[in-house]
């Protein structure tokens, strides 16, 4: 028979044991860890989950320091002279230009290897030696205007990407014109967000979120179930979302033509230059790609808002594990049949979305 | 044990599993936007309480420029910034939680204090 007494002391212990158990339940929690940098001309944050705060934080670190690596050997506007510029695989490979082939780092080689191959899989879509016909519009400098026509004929002269040629047994790389240009601006910060994922896979974390300015790449779940809603941003509302997309995994990135830009004489000339024409494509406003790889995910957005409505479908869903969201000029929108059960369309007025299509 | 200790113990564990999901909840920021929020190199550098019809602008100081930023109740924009690209400029009023008005040049955030509907946008 217990006391009363009794009874009041065990139900402390009792009632203290259940308290050590919550806390230890609230300590398992996923916790969040958050960083984020301006890096790649853009604002990056990392989030990551786990038990671990310190081993979190270390791991998020670490992805940084991986971006920021990427960041400089692919960098193209550093200054002749400077610590940056001899760090830069992309200044040394425009440097030598029509004298000779470069040795770079593999991660160089890689981003130049894959946007090759994107290259002939878009016909020329993506071109990564479009670095002169940039360069005539200004785009990464802080002067832009439109070129002359005689200049900008000069400039499409160099971006000739049968002139990029790649050593993979030297790991060279050799522009044989003099005056062409590496332009890596459309695959590196994609290349950079696959690389930091890997990093912080390496260091155990199991769900994360790399945000490089709407480059997008995920890792597990934040509960390990639910997946990840991403916003669209609606092309002409800034302010509001086009879609909600559910993203179990992978990455996701959109090409705008509302983002960088510049106006002269009463029109808008965004960055996103057609390989086609040397002017900035018009075809498209938005066009979201949704693939495993962030890199091929940059390179594809690129490729894809460059192309004509109907081709940029037709590619998306001939390509394994690619979905793809297209806002065209006429401001149809278009979705590849995956995407179709993961996407919840919130814009209305202003845009037409036919289901049948 | 008593019929009571075991009654106790039960209820005890119920509080323990319910305080497991409330607190959670509790603790979140919620989905109201209270504040507006900039960020200067990482640093909280003001805060701005959003109040209905109350308007204000003002100047701050990074170490390469000023910028303004206008307070119009629950949106925000960057009126005039001496950076070189203006995209922080030309990005207008955000009025949305998860909205961020960004300044690389300056590395300068603007936002609110609220939790965005969605975990990230792209675009």
């Amino acid at each position: 028979m217990m006391t009363g007494r009794r009874r009041l002391a065990s139900a402390a212990l009792l009632a203290a044991a259940v308290m050590l158990i919550f806390a230890a339940l609230l300590l398992e929690r996923p916790r969040e860890y958050s960083g984020e940098e301006f890096l790649m001309d853009t604002l990056v944050s990392i989030r990551v989950y786990g038990s671990d705060v310190e081993k979190l934080k270390k791991a998020t670190e670490l992805a940084f320091v991986e971006m920021r690596r990427i960041e400089d050997i692919s960098d193209r506007f550093a200054e002749p002279g400077t610590a940056a510029y001899s760090a830069s695989d992309v200044c040394r490979i425009n440097e030598k230009a029509g004298q000779e082939p470069v040795a770079v780092s593999s991660d160089v080689f890689r981003m130049l290897e894959l946007s090759q191959e994107y290259f002939r899989l878009t016909k020329g879509a993506f071109d990564v030696t479009i670095g002169p016909v940039a360069d005539s519009w200004g785009f990464g400098r802080s002067q832009q205007g439109v070129p002359e026509k005689e200049q900008l004929e000069k400039a499409r002269k160099l971006a000739d990407n049968g002139a990029l040629v790649l050593n993979a047994s030297a790991q060279t790389v050799f522009l044989a014109k003099a005056g062409m240009k590496l332009d890596l601006g459309g695959v590196a910060k994609g290349y950079a967000t696959e690389r930091a994922l890997e990093v912080l896979q390496e260091k155990g974390i199991e769900a994360a979120l790399i945000d490089a300015g709407g480059n997008i790449r995920v890792l597990g779940s934040k509960d390990g179930k639910t997946p990840w809603k991403i916003g669209v941003r609606d092309p002409r509302d800034p302010s509001g979302l086009l879609a909600t997309l559910d993203l179990t995994g992978g990455s996701c990135v959109t090409s705008g033509d509302y983002n960088r830009y510049f106006e002269a004489d009463g029109t808008r000339y965004h960055h996103i230059l057609s390989p086609y024409t040397g002017y900035p494509a018009r075809e498209n406003i938005s066009v979201t790609v949704l693939t495993e790889d962030a890199a091929a995910a940059d390179i594809l957005s690129t490729a894809l808002f460059v192309l004509k409505p109907q081709e940029a479908l037709v590619l998306a869903e001939e390509l394994e594990d690619t979905e793809a969201m297209l806002v065209t000029a006429q401001r149809d929108i278009l979705m590849t049949s995956g995407l179709k059960n993961k996407a919840e369309l919130l814009a209305g007025e202003g845009y037409s979305y036919d289901k049948s299509r | 044990m008593t019929r009571a200790d075991k009654l106790l113990i039960a209820f005890i564990l119920l509080i323990a599993v319910a305080g497991y999901f409330l607190v959670p909840l509790l603790s979140d920021e919620g989905l109201e936007k209270t504040n507006i929020i900039i960020k200067m190199k990482g640093q909280v550098v003001k805060t701005v309480p959003i109040e209905e019809n109350k308007k204000s602008a003002f100047t701050l100081r990074g170490d390469k420029g000023p910028f303004t930023v206008e307070v119009d109740g629950g949106r925000v924009r960057m009126v005039e910034s001496t950076c070189p690209d203006k995209i922080c400029v030309k990005r207008g009023w955000i009025s949305n939680p998860g909205e961020t008005i960004i300044c690389v040049p300056y590395e300068v955030i603007i936002y609110f204090d609220a939790r965005s509907p969605v975990d990230a946008v792209t675009g």
